[in-house]
């Protein structure tokens, strides 16, 4: 059975649509601005036709053109004078606006042909027969209609007419601008409106106005002796028209705020005869807005026990009292209510969508009764309307014109542009052979606005039109790509050793800026020998720090601190590269509130001696650990490649030692280039590169032993399972091409999760054990010792202590040899 | 994401009366600056239009129309920013427009 599936809440205020997906239904939203709720007002401005919240904005400056709440007005003669077009226009026209309007929400490309539109309790034949007609004009072939308490029933008793099996209930709708009351019972299996009640001009925005003049208003003139200011508020063009919309916006969050708090505060900037500005804070509590609303929320309990009373009713006779409207979140609402009546309150639902969202439910257990027509060729067939547009690419202008030409059958089309943010429409506007409209544009970005064109109904007719993007801002007269990244040289702990953290990435157009937050890595006591350094490169920032070039450094020695600088502490860091590349960093240190301002200009390179030394030592460290490895794996050309690298490194570590950093030769800078020769043989060249590929082998086969015990061991702790993923799901980007830098780190992190997964799965550990133990005296440094941890360890094992185990199986792989190489910590930037 | 558009709202508020109250050189925008650097991580962004021009196809904002409604209009008061989040603007920014 092909159900309907779409239920619409035409309201007098706001309008929503809704749509039952099998077990519930989705409120759509928006696209522009992400409401659910569309304001039911359409607004008649030169050429554009605007609908919803744009719509409202013109409702008080132009109200001969805006029309609101034109529901009420359904199914009578009255039609309405557009001045601005010269024309008249019936509440039916109107509707069919705000439906069509609601097409545009349904964000799955569903076309619905049938509808479920709701309508109030009091509508007669003729006004219902009236918005049958908006639906039909709004392009639905087919619309069924269901009461509003009805709907709003649904939602709250749960999707089936047939939930709530019997009784009678009441459904309060309190919303924007109107109330209803309904008395709600089941008869032989049929939920029905059994009596109603309402009012037309009583909602939200009435208590809005009214907290402003009943309390902010009299508060103002209390602080400011503005006696005037009432008249002065309310009068077009008065000197006070503009804090009267302040007002109103913040009385009307305000109310929200109420909702959940017991007081609350209004700020207001309050400017006075001489032209000086006052900044106003107005206390507001909920007594005092309960008060200003009191006299109305009593009015309506009062309808809704006239119905009762003229039904013959009592509370024994009434189940609940549900409730509708966004009003209805008012504490004093929902308090009254229970205490004048003595019902339960009936809070389930979300109250400003529950109509359409039972409409929805409604419509999704409704048969279509008109099965779907095939559609014209138009839409049916491959898009015959051709656009072509012409525009400027990028602009420094804010505003920019698209002209366009279309090509294809266009009579009775329309076009709508819309940026891609939401933040420009230029709503529907006719189809012609040329058209143009000035797009607003985000600045120093790529705007990239669609253009859509509709049928009469507002569904959408396919057109072949290419996507418009320009930019704006970013090119200029200096713009010019960057040759290279931009990074700057942080610790990387868990590999012990640096790495680079990109800021600016390589063919980004300048200027550019960027603030970064890191934090100290470690400790950096005041007056002690260390320093913070901030090292800014220019290179690949994949690579490793020392083979890339330095612009800049910026060296806070422990010496110039106030305080000490303690490990966690933040670091920010803001760095600003102009068109012509002077580069300005400012580093603020948050613990001792110091702020470093430094430029750095293209023509100058800078070098510190201290970062050069310890990326000499570094850099030895490595190279002597390459060596022994190839020594014992017998690889005796590849060692004789990495002496002649050690000697240099020795070398040049000797001479940056004894380098004077006040000299006026250019020794430090010749020192540097060397080092920066040294670290590419190193890490990108050379005997390095067969390096990358035994570590890759080394890599897959730990990792294959991890997968399989993955597989196969139950009893691997989840941690340890989710860092097997999580390497397994790094493993693609870290093993693409042979960057020596990534690879390592990878392989260093496997080692990490191998040894770890070890050490935490019972099994595992017992086997490794097993194996160490069984190692000849040779292999171990002290055999005796080794001899002692063995047996404390079968011991361990027989009582099944594997936390004892873990102990002693660390001692044993610190006795034996060549099962781990302690590295020499590197001394770092600070900067984690 | 309304708890984010919460936040959002708030940062404004207070950006705005840190400059207002004279401490734009103090350290309490630094503050602020991180909180927005956070936000964006999180993919949410905020931007007050003031000062901008306003057009009628502009739906990035609600305005009110304060005074004279024809002419060159202008952001002259922001009570609460535009708020997007991954690109897609989440709250139209609650404005006033005038003719300046």
């Amino acid at each position: 059975m092909q159900t309907i599936n779409f239920g619409i809440d035409l309201g007098t205020t706001n309008s929503l649509i809704a749509r039952f997906t099998g077990s519930q239904a989705e409120v759509f939203k928006n696209p522009v601005g992400l409401k659910e709720t569309l304001p039911s007002c359409v607004a008649f401005r030169k050429e554009r036709i605007w609908v919803g919240d744009k719509a409202r904005e013109w409702l008080l400056k132009d109200p001969l053109n805006v029309f609101s709440s034109f529901k009420r007005k359904m199914g009578t003669t009255e039609t309405f004078s557009v001045p601005s077009r010269q024309e008249t226009i019936a509440p039916i026209d109107l509707s069919a606006l705000v439906l069509k309007e609601l097409k545009n929400f349904i964000h799955t490309g569903e076309i619905p042909e049938s509808v479920v539109i709701t309508i109030p309790a009091s509508f007669d034949t003729v006004q219902s027969n009236a918005t049958k007609q908006a639906g039909l004009e709004a392009g639905f072939r087919e619309v069924v209609l269901l009461q509003e308490p009805i709907a709003a029933s649904l939602a709250y008793f749960n999707r089936h007419t047939l939930e709530k099996e019997s009784g009678k209930w009441l459904v309060y709708d309190l919303g924007g601008g109107t109330f209803d009351v309904a008395l709600i019972g089941i008869e032989d299996n049929e939920m029905r409106v059994l009596d109603h009640q309402g009012n037309n001009y009583l909602g939200g925005v009435d208590f809005d106005h009214s907290l402003v003049m009943e309390v902010l208003v009299p508060e103002l003139i209390r602080q400011t002796g503005q006696m005037d200011l009432a008249s002065q508020l309310l009068t077009h063009k008065a000197r006070y028209e503009k804090l009267y919309y302040v007002l109103l916006l913040k009385a009307e969050e305000a109310k929200k705020e109420l909702t959940t708090r017991l007081s609350t505060e209004i700020e207001v900037t309050f400017e006075t005869d001489e032209g000086d500005e006052l900044d106003l804070l107005i206390p507001v509590d909920r007594d005092q807005f309960n008060a200003v609303i009191r006299e109305r929320i009593d009015d309506t309990v009062s309808m809704l026990e006239t119905i009762m009373a003229r039904n013959n009713l009592s509370t024994a006779d009434i189940s609940e009292i549900v409730l509708i409207g966004g009003s209805t979140y008012i504490p004093y609402v929902r308090a009254t209510l229970a205490e004048r009546t003595g019902l339960t309150v009936n809070t389930d639902a979300d109250p400003t969508t529950a109509v359409a969202v039972g409409a929805a439910y409604f419509a999704g257990n409704t048969p279509v009764r008109q099965p779907a027509q095939p559609k014209p060729e138009r839409i049916a067939s491959a898009p015959a309307i051709q656009i072509q547009t012409g525009y400027n690419k990028t602009t420094k202008d804010l505003e920019e014109y698209i002209s366009a030409s279309a090509d294809g059958v266009i009579e009775e089309l329309f076009y709508r542009i819309t940026r891609a943010d939401g933040g420009f429409d230029t709503t529907l506007r006719p189809l012609t052979a040329r058209f143009g409209e000035f797009v607003g544009l985000l600045p120093n970005r790529v705007n990239t606005f669609t253009i859509s064109v509709y049928d009469g109904y507002n569904n959408p007719v396919p057109v072949q039109v290419e996507p418009v993007s320009i930019t704006h801002g970013l090119f200029s007269l200096y713009g010019q790509p960057l040759p290279e990244d931009i990074c700057i040289e942080v610790d990387d702990l868990m590999n012990n050793a640096t790495r680079c953290e990109l800021i600016f990435s390589r063919n980004s157009v300048l200027p550019l800026t960027k603030t970064i937050y890191r934090e100290m890595s470690r400790t950096i006591r005041k007056g002690s020998d260390e320093s913070l350094i901030i090292n800014l490169l220019e290179g690949d920032a994949t690579q490793h720090p020392s083979t890339n070039k330095n612009i800049g450094v910026i060296e806070v020695r422990a010496t110039d601190l106030p305080a000490d600088l303690i490990k966690g502490s933040d670091v920010e860091l803001k760095i600003d590269m102009s068109e012509s590349r002077d580069v300005s960093v400012s580093v603020h240190l948050s613990m001792t509130d110091q702020q470093i301002d430094e430029v750095f200009s293209p023509t100058q390179r800078y070098v510190s001696l201290t970062k050069l030394r310890d990326e000499i030592q570094e850099l030895r460290g490595q190279l002597d650990f390459d060596l022994q490895k190839a020594l014992q794996n017998e690889e005796y050309e590849t060692a004789a490649q990495l002496q002649e690298l050690v000697d240099r490194a020795r070398k040049l570590y000797e001479q940056a030692r004894q380098a004077q950093p006040d000299t006026l030769t250019d020794e430090k800078y010749q020192l540097d280039e060397a080092k920066r020769k040294l670290a590419r043989q190193l890490y990108t060249t050379g005997p390095v590169s067969n390096r990358v590929i035994r570590t890759k082998e080394r890599y897959y086969g730990l990792m294959e032993s991890l997968q399989n015990w993955a597989h196969t061991l139950q009893e691997i702790p989840p941690k340890q399972r989710e860092e097997i993923q999580q390497l397994k799901d790094n493993e693609p980007e870290a093993m693409r091409g042979n960057n020596y830098f990534r690879v390592e780190s990878q392989y260093a992190h496997c080692r990490r999760v191998y040894h770890n997964t070890v050490l935490y799965t019972p099994t595992l550990l017992a086997y490794f054990f097993h194996i160490y133990a069984g190692l000849s005296p040779q292999e171990f440094t002290d055999y005796q010792r080794a001899q002692a941890e063995i047996k404390r360890g079968e011991k361990a094992l027989d009582r099944q202590n594997y936390d004892e185990l873990r102990g002693v199986f660390l001692n044993l792989l610190g006795l034996a040899k060549n099962t781990e190489v302690i590295e020499t910590r590197i001394k770092g930037t600070g900067l984690g | 994401m309304q708890p984010l558009i919460d936040i959002a709202n708030q940062v404004h508020a207070l950006e705005k009366k840190v400059q207002k109250e004279g401490h734009s050189g103090s350290g309490y925008l630094r503050h602020i600056q991180r909180i927005r650097q956070s936000l964006a991580e999180l993919g949410t962004t905020f931007h007050s239009p003031e000062g901008e021009r306003y057009t009628e196809t502009r739906t990035d904002v609600e305005a009110s129309v304060a005074g004279e409604s024809m002419g060159n209009l202008t952001i002259t008061q922001v009570i609460k920013p535009i708020v997007s989040q991954h690109g897609q603007i989440v709250q139209a920014g609650i404005v006033i427009v005038e003719r300046v």
